[in-house]
Order: structure tokens, then sequence, then C-alpha cells
């Protein structure tokens, strides 16, 4: 089951993608051509959105870090920043080196403390996609990733969906990519994290209880190729789907 | 009410950033910080009422930063209301990377009633903290380097607060350390007063 959350006849609702995919099932019956929904975030209000830095080795020696065993770089987004699938994204005029960042998110259905690892997977609900950009020129050495890169309004699309974990099944073996105008800028396979969705799991309910609705961002595989405006951007994850986003100038 | 999502600023206390200027001027830092240093703390750490905030048993001793939370609503980066807030974190070091292991545990954010948002009153106020009902700590967000003004300003060049957001407006860096079993209190002139109950985590 394919779960969008859609802006329809004044309302914020969530759908449901008819299997063959050619329609989006209403909540009191009715339907709904996916290609003319207005798409919002997948994301229950008031949920904890995670994100990870630095979580895939290739990524990691493409910045020049060296792969690590401490503990993993999680920081945190406000819901400002989340768009829809086909959003329009503000690229500042002096973001030169703007990138997108193609992410497998994990949706948590169940609430998790203490989690061992080998239960952590049945804590997740399902999964969607983000396109966590960075604009690289706003890094700052306190709290970095900071707020200035990772928290801008309309900055980090996320969906079209989420799908049922039982219809994705291991999260570790699903290619990931990103096309920015038809061509592949960015490729790779969430076999390649460091710390898995078990993982990752594990190590946040260790001291916080994760509720359902809240998602964690895996990180991102190799890949860095800077946007313009106009830039037509579709994150696409095995699975799941295709997340398109497009940028747009901005003073 | 709080819907959405809560921020705080970090080395927004002029006292502090002084205390740590050399600090700022080495690696991995380089340079003092330019930008407000801001964080997020997740809904898990939300407390209402007389809170009990639970204490890990590997870290007996929190910061309880006794601060002001703003909350916005339809006018974007516009405060309409105020509260005492107690920011607990497990004390660190290291501004480098996000604190959110330090700042995001369960009950590690009690907060009081709002009331109306006055910035002038709130600037030249006195916050006072006391533990087990002995006065350990007072300031005034008038040392703050950023007033909410400022630090609005700033942060709506790239983000919005509205829709039920709350800002922090700053933790002094010499709030107290509490320990398990302290019972701590917040006043201040003109809004709700706090209290919280640090306790053992339970199941640890």
């Amino acid at each position: 089951m394919k779960r969008a959350r859609i802006f329809h006849a004044g309302q914020a609702i969530w759908a449901t993608l008819r299997a063959d995919g050619n329609a989006l099932l209403l909540p009191h019956g009715g339907t709904l051509d996916p290609a003319q929904a207005c798409y919002l975030p997948p994301v229950m209000a008031g949920a904890s959105i995670f994100a990870l830095g630095l979580n895939y080795a290739d990524h990691n020696r493409e910045l020049g870090f060296a792969a690590k065993g401490q503990a993993p770089l999680v920081f945190l987004k406000g819901h400002a920043t989340l768009i829809g699938h086909k959003g329009a994204t503000p690229r500042p005029s002096d973001a030169d080196q703007m990138h997108p960042e193609c992410e497998l998110v994990a949706v948590l259905g169940a609430p998790a403390r203490r989690v061992a690892r080998a239960d952590a997977l049945a804590h997740v609900s399902g999964y969607t996609i983000a396109n966590d950009y960075a604009i690289r020129e706003y890094l700052e050495n306190y709290h970095r990733p900071n707020v200035r890169v990772k928290n801008r309004d309309a900055t980090t699309p996320i969906g079209p969906w989420i799908v049922d974990s039982a219809d994705v099944g291991d999260p570790q073996s699903l290619a990931l990519s990103t096309r920015v105008n038809g061509a592949e800028v960015q490729r790779g396979s969430t076999a390649d994290m460091i710390l898995d969705v078990a993982g990752l799991i594990e190590h946040l309910s260790e001291f916080m209880t994760l509720m359902p609705g809240d998602m964690i961002l895996t990180g991102t595989p190799h890949g860095v190729h800077f946007v313009q405006p106009g830039d037509e951007v579709v994150c696409e994850i095995d699975k799941i789907g295709q997340l398109a986003n497009r940028l747009m100038a901005t003073p | 009410m709080i819907a959405g999502t809560i921020y705080g600023v970090a080395l927004n206390d002029g006292d502090q950033r002084a205390s740590l200027a050399s600090t700022f001027v080495e690696p991995p830092y380089l340079d003092a910080p330019s930008n407000p240093v801001i964080y997020i703390k997740t809904r898990n750490c939300l407390r209402f009422g007389e809170a009990v905030v639970p204490v890990p048993p590997e870290m007996p001793r929190l910061t309880a930063a006794a601060t002001i939370a703003l909350l916005f609503a339809e006018n974007p980066n516009v405060p309409v209301a105020a509260a005492l807030a107690m920011d607990v974190f497990v004390p660190y070091e290291s501004f480098y990377r996000p604190p959110t292991r330090e700042h995001c545990r369960d009950g590690f954010l009690p907060i009081g009633s709002f009331a109306r948002y006055d910035a002038v009153a709130l600037r030249d106020s006195v916050i006072s903290t006391a533990v087990d009902g002995k006065i350990v700590h007072r300031w005034s967000p008038s040392r703050l380097l950023r007033q909410p003004d400022d630090l609005l300003r700033d942060m709506s060049d790239f983000m919005t607060l509205a829709n039920g957001d709350v800002l922090l407006i700053g933790i002094p860096g010499d709030s107290p350390l509490v320990s398990t079993g302290a019972t701590v209190a917040v006043d201040h002139p003109c809004l709700p007063p706090l209290v919280a109950h640090f306790r053992p985590e339970a199941g640890a």
C-alpha cells in the first residue's frame, strides 16, 4: 500500500494509491488522477524528523572524511523545511554549491524505546524518499550541518508517498539515484549505509522514545552535483517511487 | 498551543561567549560563530504541569537551563506568547555537531503556561532558578547577544517560525547542574512559574 498526503477539496487528507497505480483512492469514496494531485509532505503533525550525515562510506570518501567508528551524526529538521512531491525549492543566487541528496526515509509505526537491533524493523511502518538538499557555502563549524544549510524553508522535498514496509522488504538492498534534467548525477545502494535502518532505530531509541510518525532520513551516497535555477530534480528509490522537485531562483 | 517545531539557540549568552572566545579560534571552529547557533528539541522532550525529568543513571547530573519559550502563530516570525521553560541537557563541551543526543531525551523540556509576550519587559527581567527551595541561579535576558527580535530577523532570512512553532531564546552558560532527587523551580515576575522533579529514569 502507498499512502499519500494530498490537498484536496480544501483539506489535507491521506489517500491510497490503487494497486494499478492509476488512481488515488479518497477516504470517503471517489478517485483522483495521481498526476493531478497536489502532494503534501507525507508527514504527521508534530513528528520528529531525524537526518543522518556521513552515513554512506562512498560519500564520506568523496567529501574527504575518513570512514569512522564514532557515534552517528544525527541532526534534526523542522516541518517548514519539508515540501511535497512536485514542489519548488528556492535556490539562492549565491548558492553555487547547492546539491541534491537522495535518501531513504524510514517511518516509525510504533513507539520505540530501547529497542534491540533484531526487533527494530518491526517498529517501521513504511518508507518514503527525501531529497535533503545541502548548500556547501553555508556550512559552519557550529552544530554542523547547521540550520542555514539543512533547515531552510521548502528545501527538503519528501514523498510522494509512504510505502508499507511489508511491500519494501529488506531496506538495505534498494538502489537509489538522482537525475537532474534527465541526466543521472547520483547512484548508490542502501546496502552501503554505515549504520543501517535497524541500527539507527536501536541507536536513537537507546536515549529517547521514538513515536509513530517520526521519520529518519538515513543519509545519502556519493554523487555531488551542483544545481541551477530551473533544474528539474528526480530522486528515485527501488520499490518506493520517484520524488520530483524543481529549483526556483530567489534573491 | 505548541504544534510545530521547537528551536533553541546555543551560545547566545554574552558572558559565555566571552569566556569561550579563545576556544573558538581553534579547530574545529576556527572562527567565532557569525550566525545564530540553532538546535531542535524533539516532541518527546515536552512536559507540562508539574513535570518529572527522568535522569539517566549513567549521567546523574544534568544541566537545567531556565529560559523563555516564545510561541508563534499565523504571523510569521512574530511571537504571540511567552512561557518559562527548562531546557534540560546532558552537559557537553563541543559545539561542533548538533547536540541531538544531549538535548533530546524524554522529559528534557518542562514548560510552563503561556502568557502575553512583552519584549521589553522580558529583556529587563530576572529569571531565577531554585533547587530544593534555595535560589542557585539568576540571569537576565539582557545578557543575550541577540535579543529575540534580532534572532528572528537573522533566522527569517532562510526559515519561518509560525503555526505553533516555539523558540527558546537562549541558555545561560552558567546554568546549574542538577542531581537526581532535586526539585527545580523557575520563577519570573510576569510569567507563570514552572516546577520539575528530577527522578531516576524508569526501566533503565
